[in-house]
């Protein structure tokens, strides 16, 4: 090459550098309506690429941390409706307690596979602080494609929850999942429709539009969440325990006014699982640590939380319901005490939550028996 | 136009396209955020 050549190839090379700057630097009406037609694309993709079975497929990408339970949730309901279970199956519905009680998903899995002597499927759909709200949407989804025991967590802060709080829970969704339950649920609460645009992501806007920090997840991968979250915290302390019972059992103060709503609104949940004849339903009561009870005991919470028990053995009883209280039994036989929990409601002793897991897969391979879910050929 | 400026300006609209995107995505969501984490005792 020779040196003028050479000199004309440079100056070709900074001319073409030169109008790449200026065009990626100058603000031009092309750049602008490039980017207005961009920023459009990308809700059309959304809306065209963001449907329930994309999220039952991808729902990591969708969490905004490891700890983002309720697009866990959305995708492990969604998951059990696009591909149903074939055996038999055992769904524990319930909040961030059981999630601390069970060692893990797969644990109780193979616990359950093997005393029942087959394969059976077992999904744990927990949430932090998830409300009869999240469960009347997540069992009304999987009531079509599950045959099996449905477990749902009664706890007393969820019978307490006031009227207003469900209404804001039902106002403003956690999971971005579609059921008719949500129709007939809105116009018993009087909490008028939302407008349906019949597209899952805009009916779905705030679920997705609020978790922007999961783009990242485009270049760090998806994210799965941790089988416990309380592993790394101290224990409560006494002086916690005195600060923070005060609080904790305040959330009970609305029973009285409130149960019977409640109790009725999980008595149409329950008769709508029953309805197609394959779904057993089990109570349980919440992983509560037995210290609380000790606190409260001589006082008027104590009378409170006594009548909530029974009120709900009651409910069960009328509904022909097993009502399973694993700790209060485990307690009294001397396998769970207080010191197995982080505080008031979240076991944190590795053994204990084993010892939990093997007593909530028993009785789950006892129910799947007497209802002979186990037994080839039934529908 | 030259090929080098077309090739800027596309760029430039992906990335201010990209930007804008993500910001009505935030503008829109700011309060779902705030109500949709609270706690509302149980």
């Amino acid at each position: 090459m020779t040196e003028q050549s050479q000199r004309t190839w440079v100056e070709a090379i900074r001319c073409h550098a030169r109008e790449f700057a200026r065009g990626l630097f100058r603000p031009s009406p092309a750049s602008i309506f490039g980017a207005i037609f961009v920023a459009a694309a990308l809700f059309g993709l959304c809306m065209w690429r963001i449907t329930p079975a994309f999220v039952a497929r991808h729902e990591g990408y969708f969490m905004r941390d490891a700890l983002d339970n309720y697009v866990h949730l959305t995708g492990s309901t969604l998951r059990l409706v696009h591909s149903p279970p074939a055996e038999p199956a055992c769904i524990v519905l319930g909040d961030s307690m059981i999630r601390e009680a069970v060692s893990s998903e797969a644990d109780l899995e193979r616990i359950v596979g093997e005393k029942a002597g087959r394969p059976v499927s077992v999904h744990l759909l927990v949430a932090d602080a998830m409300t009869q709200w999240e469960a009347v949407v997540v069992t009304d989804c999987i009531r079509g494609s599950v045959r099996g025991v449905v477990v749902l967590e009664m706890t007393p802060y969820n019978v307490a929850l006031r009227g207003d709080d469900l209404h804001k829970r039902i106002r403003t969704p956690r999971l971005a999942l579609d059921c008719q339950a949500e129709a007939i649920e809105r116009k018993i609460s009087k909490v008028e429709r939302r407008p349906r645009l019949r597209n899952y992501f805009l009916d779905h806007y705030m679920f997705f539009a609020m978790r922007t920090e999961a783009l990242r997840n485009l270049l760090t991968g998806p994210l799965s969440p941790p089988d416990h979250e309380v592993d790394e915290r101290v224990p409560w302390t006494i002086a916690q325990w005195k600060r923070e019972q005060q609080r904790i059992t305040g959330w009970e103060r609305h029973y009285d006014r409130f149960h019977l709503f409640n109790l009725a609104l999980y008595q149409r949940m329950i008769d709508r699982l029953r309805q197609s004849g394959r779904i057993s339903v089990v109570l349980l009561e919440g992983v509560l640590s037995p210290r609380m009870d000790e606190l409260i005991d001589g006082d008027s919470r104590g009378s409170l939380r006594r009548r909530y028990r029974a009120d709900v053995a009651g409910f069960a009883r009328e509904n022909s319901l097993e009502y399973w209280d694993i700790v209060r039994d485990m307690a009294s036989e001397g396998k769970l005490s207080a010191r197995d929990f982080q505080d008031y409601a979240h076991l944190q002793k590795k053994d204990a939550r084993q010892r939990f897991t093997d007593e909530l897969g028993t009785r789950l391979v006892d129910t799947l028996r007497r209802n002979r879910f186990l037994e080839a050929g039934r529908p | 136009m030259t090929i080098s400026r077309f090739i800027g300006i596309l760029l430039q609209a992906a990335v201010l396209g990209t930007l804008l995107f993500v910001a009505i995505v935030k503008l829109t969501a700011h309060d779902a955020d705030m109500r949709i984490f609270q706690y509302q005792g149980f």
